[in-house]
């Protein structure tokens, strides 16, 4: 097992940064449910979300998604959607699937350079490779698919093609053997939300300022405004009253992969807190330097904390701060207090009242927080599982690709009634059955004698009987040649 | 309507004129960093290709357009590896990942599978070389997709033997086969997937069937005493075609027996009768089996010849598995190598070249 350890370990050195998406705009009741082993809490604008989150609304409701690539996933009422794959790869490619259990969805995105971007209904999915505005919908009975703008290939297990502009598919989970394609998309009463919000995203002046960052640029608009700075150059500077500090309305979330994290009240606050740097200018007051790196990072503070009261405020752009210096911007007016207790997940300064005056005189500086303890039924918590599970579903049959123009008579006949389909292009073999993981461990217990190490050239060793019990560690290597 | 016939046979003419010509050749890839292409028929050296150092493993895609490298990268410098692809047309290698040791392209073409430890495969769309979403698994696997491209079956032996089948077109794990002994190795000979075990009660072989997690009753094995008065292990590898198997232990390795026990290291190879269990036959004890692939209709084999438990020399064989003749023989230059069988497009393989090795262009690649 060390010998795997250490093969992992050049991976897990140069893996990928991890990426985060942004809870926007919403409406209603909206809940996030961040690992497994979560519960579902209310969701939060600015609330980052990784990999594995759920997202769901109930009717009514709405939510806009930000992805950090510039795409855009928005949730109708009574939805449930995942990120089921959301990294960067060493390489920088970035790898996205998001999954859609039942409701209704829209997707505005393109997938640049080798960035692979897939979206998963039951029954089918869309990959999308240039700029598309799609809409799905996964029902009880059926999932359907429409490509607003642009194109996106479709695939179901018994077909595959091009979804063109103004075409949508529909399906039955139940039976992929058989799907719609319509030559219209029935409109819905949602559409509108979804087209506006896209113009209010695409028309950012912000966007110039910060190009190396493609999501919560929009909010920087409304909110504040760019001004040149001598030493930073463009800084942007927040609608604030007089007497404000950064990192003071909101609080600070603990995630497991990131520590504790702020997730900002403000309605600007995504970009200001996770990239950049404060700064107080004087005769400005506090603007934000956006800087040039795109790693998200939790929130970069000062941490101040005594036995029961923890303070933070911000660091200066380039400050490489560590304890027990004084941080370059810290003064008690900088600073913001709330109570602190061990194992805390949270920590909200919001009606904390025993503000320090000497705060020296009582708190530390720390460089960090400590941790709440990770429980190892974390990694185990169970969750049901989702109807669009299937990573990826293509056909592997031959015959049943749809390869030609997309508006061929013979894959599609007009369809005015979304309600009830008068035609069909139906192809390919009846569905198979469904497939049964089996994810218990063997019951068998392991033989010590038995390679750990990965052997992918599948050479085995047969120890002797006398030796079948013999430590691994004294195991030989089978794949490492005599020199 | 002549005039059409006399077109249509016209065009039937040009088009096979223009079909492409495949040929058979084998792999070699070298730790010194080399690919070496040669005539399967010879073993005529095609073309040698100049790579990284550290070369691990290469094999090809299913229309020989791409050969798939793991060898040393700047994500894995001074060790091993990253996976590369090749394509012979433009002599370009892409980098598709790190770490990643060796690769197994899926036989239809679609997809490329590799691991980077034992959290699941990581799959590649072989044609845009983008990467598709991995498929959480818990195994360090020996991979085997299947001929018609459903199914790719993982072999593993930690925690416990087991053939974990993926369903390719879903991307999941579909089931787990849990093998009652082991270690356990397994090889596909035509349509069929078998799976050996061997314990101290001697070798069992079941055939595995992707659509069920029934084992059928296993059929013994009886190979000789492989162990004897020996106190070490026996490395054994194990290669299929059509209704063959092939057993043979493994030399050339860091435990290679005929340092200690020279009486009970045996060369040579087993031929056994995949749905019977029986052993047909045992031929070419005086080779010492490194490495070893079978041809697809099963009547050949190919094979590295390890020369001795201490020295480096090594010898690409190719043998016929009926009665053991060896067919032709090359003495490759001594160091560690890899073999992998391939069709390759004979306009891309370069003529008059010789020996002289090529050098590729490492760039981001994209299709």
């Amino acid at each position: 097992m060390r010998s795997l350890s250490l093969w992992l370990l050049p991976m897990t050195l140069l893996a990928g940064q991890p990426r985060y998406a942004r809870v926007g705009d919403f409406e209603g009741t909206v809940e996030v449910q961040i690992r497994a082993a979560d519960a579902w809490e209310p969701a939060l604008r600015n609330m980052p979300l990784g990999e594995l989150a759920w997202l769901r609304t109930e009717s009514a409701s709405r939510v806009e998604l930000e992805l950090d690539d510039g795409s855009v996933l928005r949730l109708g009422g009574d939805s449930v959607a995942e990120l089921s794959d959301y990294t960067r790869l060493s390489t920088g490619q970035r790898i996205t699937l998001i999954s859609l259990d039942h409701g209704l969805a829209y997707f505005t995105g393109a997938a640049e350079g080798k960035d692979a971007l897939m979206l998963a209904v039951p029954g089918a999915q869309v990959t999308v490779r240039r700029g598309a505005r799609l809409r799905l919908e996964a029902r009880e009975q059926w999932s359907q698919i429409a490509a607003g703008e642009g194109a996106a290939r479709f695939s179901s297990p018994t077909a595959e093609f091009d979804l063109e502009e103004g075409q949508m598919a529909r399906l039955d989970p139940a039976h992929p053997a058989r799907f719609f394609l319509y030559r219209e998309i029935s409109p819905l009463d949602t559409d509108r939300w979804s087209d506006e919000r896209d113009k209010v995203l695409a028309s950012t002046a912000s966007a110039g300022h910060v190009p190396q960052l493609r999501y919560g640029v929009a909010d920087l608009d409304a909110n504040g405004a760019w001004i040149q700075s001598s030493d930073f150059g463009a800084v942007w500077k927040p609608k604030v009253p007089e007497v404000w500090a950064p990192f003071r309305n909101g609080k600070w979330r603990w995630y497991d992969e990131l520590g504790y994290t702020w997730v900002s009240d403000d309605s600007w606050g995504w970009l200001p807190y996770h990239y950049g740097r404060w700064i107080q200018q004087e005769g400005t007051g506090w603007v934000w330097a956006p800087g040039k790196s795109a790693i998200f990072k939790p929130g970069e503070v000062y941490w101040l904390k005594s036995a029961k009261l923890v303070g933070w405020g911000p660091l200066g752009p380039g400050e490489e701060w560590k304890p027990p210096a004084v941080p370059r911007l810290f003064l008690n007016a900088n600073t913001t207090y709330a109570g602190f207790a061990p194992e805390a997940r949270e920590i909200d300064p919001a009606g904390f009242s025993t503000r320090p005056q000497e705060p020296l005189a009582t708190a530390v500086f720390a460089a960090a927080l400590p941790s709440p303890a990770f429980p190892a039924t974390r990694l185990e918590a169970p969750r049901p599982v989702l109807r669009a599970g299937s990573t990826r579903i293509v056909p592997v049959l031959n015959g049943v690709t749809f390869e030609g123009p997309a508006d061929s008579a013979e894959a599609r006949t007009a369809a005015p009634n979304a309600a009830a389909p008068p035609s069909a292009y139906m192809s390919g073999p009846p569905a198979a059955q469904p497939i049964v993981i089996v994810t218990n461990p063997p019951a068998q217990a392991p033989d010590a004698s038995y390679y750990l190490v990965p052997v992918y050239t599948g050479i085995i060793l047969v120890n002797p009987p006398q030796r079948k019990s013999a430590p691994p560690a004294k195991a030989p290597d089978p794949d490492k040649p005599v020199k | 309507m002549r005039t059409l016939s006399m077109l249509c046979i016209l065009g039937m003419a040009a088009s096979f004129a223009f079909a492409e010509e495949s040929r058979s050749v084998v792999l070699a890839a070298t730790r010194a960093g080399r690919i070496e292409i040669l005539d399967a028929e010879s073993l005529r050296m095609l073309v040698s290709l100049r790579v990284n150092g550290q070369t691990e493993s290469v094999s090809a895609s299913p229309d020989g357009r791409t050969l798939y490298v793991a060898q040393e990268s700047e994500a894995t410098a001074g060790g091993c590896c990253g996976l590369f692809s090749l394509d012979l047309a433009t002599r370009q290698m892409c980098f598709l990942m790190a770490p990643a040791l060796y690769s197994a392209p899926s036989q239809d073409g679609r997809f490329l599978f590799t691991q980077q430890g034992n959290e699941g495969v990581e799959v590649f769309d072989a044609k845009l070389l983008t990467r598709l979403p991995s498929i959480k698994a818990p195994g360090a696997y020996s991979l085997h997709p299947s001929p018609d491209g459903r199914w790719l079956l993982g072999v593993t032996n930690s925690p416990a033997p087991s053939v974990d089948v993926f369903d390719v077109g879903r991307g999941v794990l579909a089931r787990r086969i849990a093998i009652p002994s082991g270690p356990a190795m397994g090889a596909w000979a035509g349509d069929r997937f078998y799976v050996y075990s061997h314990d101290e009660s001697g070798g069992k072989l079941w055939r595995v069937n992707p659509e069920s997690t029934e084992l059928p009753a296993a059929k013994s094995v009886h190979l000789p005493d492989l162990h004897g008065d020996c106190t070490q292990g026996v490395l054994l590898m194990m290669a299929g075609s059509q209704n063959r198997l092939f057993i043979a232990e493994a030399f050339g390795f860091k435990l290679d027996r005929r340092r200690a026990c020279a009486q009970e290291a045996r060369g040579g190879i087993y031929v056994i009768d995949a749905s019977s269990g029986g052993v047909a036959d045992y031929i070419n004890e005086a080779v010492y089996v490194n490495r070893m692939a079978a041809a697809r209709d099963g009547h050949e084999l190919f094979v590295m010849d390890s020369s001795g438990p201490d020295e480096d020399g090594i010898r690409l064989l190719r043998i016929d598995s009926t009665s053991g003749r060896v067919l032709a023989s090359r003495e490759s230059q001594p160091g560690v190598w890899n073999l992998a069988l391939a069709n390759i497009p004979a306009a891309l393989i370069p003529r008059g070249r010789g020996r002289t090795p090529m050098p590729v262009g490492i760039g981001t690649c994209q299709r």
